[in-house]
């Protein structure tokens, strides 16, 4: 009798605990692609603001104009924009996360402040996305 | 035997008890994926050859110092449209799905960004943590979190190292309902040449709140949930065409309530606090058919 609830222990500890370790699924990233662009004829920039869903890396690959240099941005609760990350500057073609701090510090969203690093008539544009599913060059 | 059998027990939840916190730390930490730069790539290559690339891009302009609207001051509401560069979005119609059937019965899985039915209430966590309890308990954590003093960071480790027991007082995880708003609406390409872009849209909340996270769309080019994660609402348009698509969004509770009043358009790109109602590129849903089957 003793060993056969000793047994029910046991598997009710299995499907419970088995019950509970699987992870619940959180709100998907925000990782869709959108363009961005900046007149290389302003000093600074930015992009629209766009929801930030998790603590990964932004996305930024610039595949046209010359280089510039991006910081994440985000907002406090009272509404003040602040920079979350360092400024990065991002070579064209080159695929950049760059590392922030935007979720971690209490903000839901993220956008790009851009400056450029020379006068140009021209635009400098690529995509990017808040959240982002694998890393590629590690901006910090 | 009684001893035993104690002894058995013990080291089976202790085997479950490791178990479960491996299967938390692997579900938590990024996932690696298969690379897709040479697609992703080859997609890039594809717009600039075509000069196509710079399509929407119009909307980011700004002037020294501050932001402008640029492109996105478009045409404006009239017949219900959204201008955003060569794109003109009409939403027609609107249906908000609570229940699995109804999901399931209306909308193929095949155009969600991961292929597959997406939870509704009560299966999704959301990390809630009270950041003015925090600040107002660990002033030099608002100080840090707003850049007011300049620290290092391993200063700032150590500031948050300290309280990171007064962090995690303030932090609960809450299962928000979610709701699926789906939006059908007609894009049209007002070009005379072929045009790749977006369907750049956000849903407002008359809370202050937005999003631009679309989970799905029923034209998706995207072929594989690598591709569709990236670029999902993508798409090519012939000069002039017009589609009709249906896009959907996943709203959750704590942050479009309901009785939120919704909008979809563009929101301006500057720092401040705007209302939807004001805003030219802004269509209340209540402007719209609302499907209810």
């Amino acid at each position: 009798m003793r060993t056969k609830i000793v047994s029910a222990l046991m598997v009710m500890t299995m499907v419970f605990s088995i019950a509970f370790c699987v992870a619940m699924p959180v709100m998907a990233g925000n990782t869709e692609n959108r363009p961005f662009s900046f007149n290389n004829t302003s000093a600074t920039g930015y992009s629209s603001w766009r929801d930030k869903n998790d603590t990964t890396k932004v996305y930024v690959f610039p595949t046209y104009g010359p280089k510039l240099q991006y910081t994440v941005q985000s907002k406090t609760s009272s509404g003040t924009v602040v920079n979350r990350s360092n400024t990065v500057a991002i070579p064209l073609n080159i695929q950049g996360s760059i590392t922030n701090t935007v979720r971690e510090k209490g903000g839901t969203v993220a956008r790009l402040k851009f400056k450029r690093l020379t006068y140009a008539q021209t635009y400098t544009g690529g995509k990017w996305s808040p959240d982002s599913t694998q890393n590629y060059t590690i901006f910090n | 035997m009684k001893r035993r059998g104690l002894q058995i027990t013990i080291v089976v939840i202790s085997i479950l008890v490791i178990f479960g916190i491996v299967v938390f730390i692997e579900n938590h930490k990024a996932k690696p994926e298969q690379r897709v730069e040479m697609l992703y790539t080859e997609q890039i290559n594809n717009m600039d050859s075509t000069e196509e690339s710079q399509g929407n891009l119009d909307g980011y302009l700004s002037s020294d110092g501050e932001t402008s609207p640029g492109a996105d001051d478009g045409i404006g509401t009239e017949n219900n449209e959204i201008t955003y560069g060569k794109l003109i979005f009409r939403p027609k119609s609107y249906e908000i799905v609570t229940s699995d059937d109804k999901l399931h019965e209306r909308y193929n899985p095949e155009y969600f960004e991961n292929e597959e039915y997406p939870a509704l209430s009560g299966d999704y966590e959301e990390e809630v943590v009270d950041y003015e309890a925090i600040r107002n308990e660990a002033p030099e954590l608002d100080d840090l979190w707003d850049n007011k003093s300049d620290y290092t960071d391993e200063e700032a480790k150590e500031i948050e190292g300290r309280y990171a027991d007064v962090i995690k007082s303030h932090t609960e995880i809450r299962r928000p309902g979610i709701r699926y708003l789906f939006v059908t609406l007609e894009v049209k390409n007002t070009e005379d040449k072929p045009v790749y872009d977006s369907i750049y849209l956000y849903i407002i909340g008359d809370n202050g709140d937005f999003t631009d996270n679309i989970c799905y769309f029923d034209k998706t080019e995207s072929l594989t949930v690598e591709e569709k994660i990236k670029n999902l609402t993508w798409y090519h348009y012939e000069p002039k065409e017009i589609i009709e698509c249906t896009i959907g969004f996943a709203l959750s509770e704590s942050r479009f309530p309901e009785g939120t009043e919704l909008y979809i358009g563009r929101i301006p790109v500057d720092d401040g606090i705007f209302d939807p109602e004001k805003e030219e590129n802004i269509i209340g849903l209540r402007n719209l058919n609302e499907v209810c089957n």
